[in-house]
């Protein structure tokens, strides 16, 4: 029932976005061709680059037992010895995916600055270098961080459930 | 070795996404910015003993023998990558002055900010490919108190 509530909190979140975009004068397209707009290959290869690059930190089970501890699909007792290894986990992916977005955001903008004879086009791949970074907040911010925080929401839970 | 292949995996992805967006690597290479790189390397070496690399160098195969041992090294490796990001802050710095004091020749204006952006660029990917997944890495060591694991 939690996660089906925190489920309706981004299915508003999406549609507070999709308003916010239409506010913006993105609304070439019919219906939800305006989302059209933030797609881009390349940046989407590049940030899966950085989520895949935490799996060569951590091992899978690690990322499945952090997702596990976050969701509260685990026993107590097991969540209560690794919890501080599953926050480390997903503060780990946040930030690799943070960094990646970073990265892609810094080359596209080296190569648009890289081709300045071509002035019309510098708006639209100064824009399109930034959906590396746009990508990467989303899922640091909207993903991984909930989760940290319902993680860290469980661990103090424990704490004061052993400590009564 | 899984995790050499992931790590090889996430590279390929790199390359591909530059390969689909028609980039090619002689964009990013500055050898400005490879020397500041390298002079951060070096002020890293003069701000640490031999004991501190010989440390580090130990976590880094497995063999520290206390969880705080890879702690330390995992501080260390923070450590340097500030000082990377402080050398490459200032020499970007230093660039953006040389080209405001040269502002007549506005055609060039766009290169040599990408040049100066290529110092960031360096700097974050050393972040991202190197300093963080090792440091990362030192951390977990530390907490599964296991060094052997690596």
């Amino acid at each position: 029932m939690k996660w089906f509530k925190s489920l309706v909190y981004l299915a508003v979140l999406a549609g507070v976005f999709d308003v916010f975009v239409r506010s913006l004068g993105l609304t070439d397209g019919q219906g939800l061709a305006h989302w059209a707009y933030f797609w881009d290959l390349p940046s989407v290869l590049f940030v899966a680059a950085g989520a895949l690059s935490s799996l060569a930190v951590f091992k899978f089970s690690d990322l499945v037992f952090a997702l596990q501890d976050a969701l509260d699909l685990s026993d107590t007792a097991v969540f209560a010895g690794r919890a501080a290894r599953s926050r480390l986990v997903l503060r780990g992916v946040g930030t690799l995916l943070l960094l990646a977005g970073g990265s892609c955001t810094l080359m596209g903008v080296v190569q648009s600055l890289g081709n300045l004879d071509t002035m019309r086009d510098l708006g639209a791949a100064l824009a399109l270098s930034l959906l590396g970074l746009i990508y990467a907040l989303v899922l640091r911010y909207l993903v991984v961080f909930p989760l940290e925080i319902a993680l860290l929401r469980r661990q103090y839970q424990t704490e004061a459930e052993v400590l009564a | 070795m899984k995790r050499v292949v992931f790590y090889l995996m996430s590279l390929m992805l790199v390359t591909a996404s530059m390969q689909l967006s028609g980039q090619s690597l002689a964009y990013y290479y500055d050898i400005m910015g490879l020397l500041g790189l390298a002079g951060s390397l070096l002020a890293a070496g003069v701000c640490f003993s031999g004991r501190d690399w010989r440390q580090l160098w130990q976590a880094l195969q497995g063999r520290a023998s206390a969880p705080a041992v890879c702690l330390q090294a995992a501080r260390q490796l923070g450590l340097m990558q500030r000082l990377v990001f402080a050398a490459l802050g200032l020499q970007a710095l230093m660039g953006l002055l040389s080209m405001l004091a040269d502002l007549e020749n506005m055609a060039t204006v766009g290169s040599f900010l990408a040049l100066l952006l290529l110092n960031g660029l360096y700097a974050l990917l050393l972040s991202w490919l190197l300093v963080l997944p090792l440091q990362l890495r030192l951390k977990y060591l530390a907490q599964s108190g296991d060094a052997a694991l690596l």
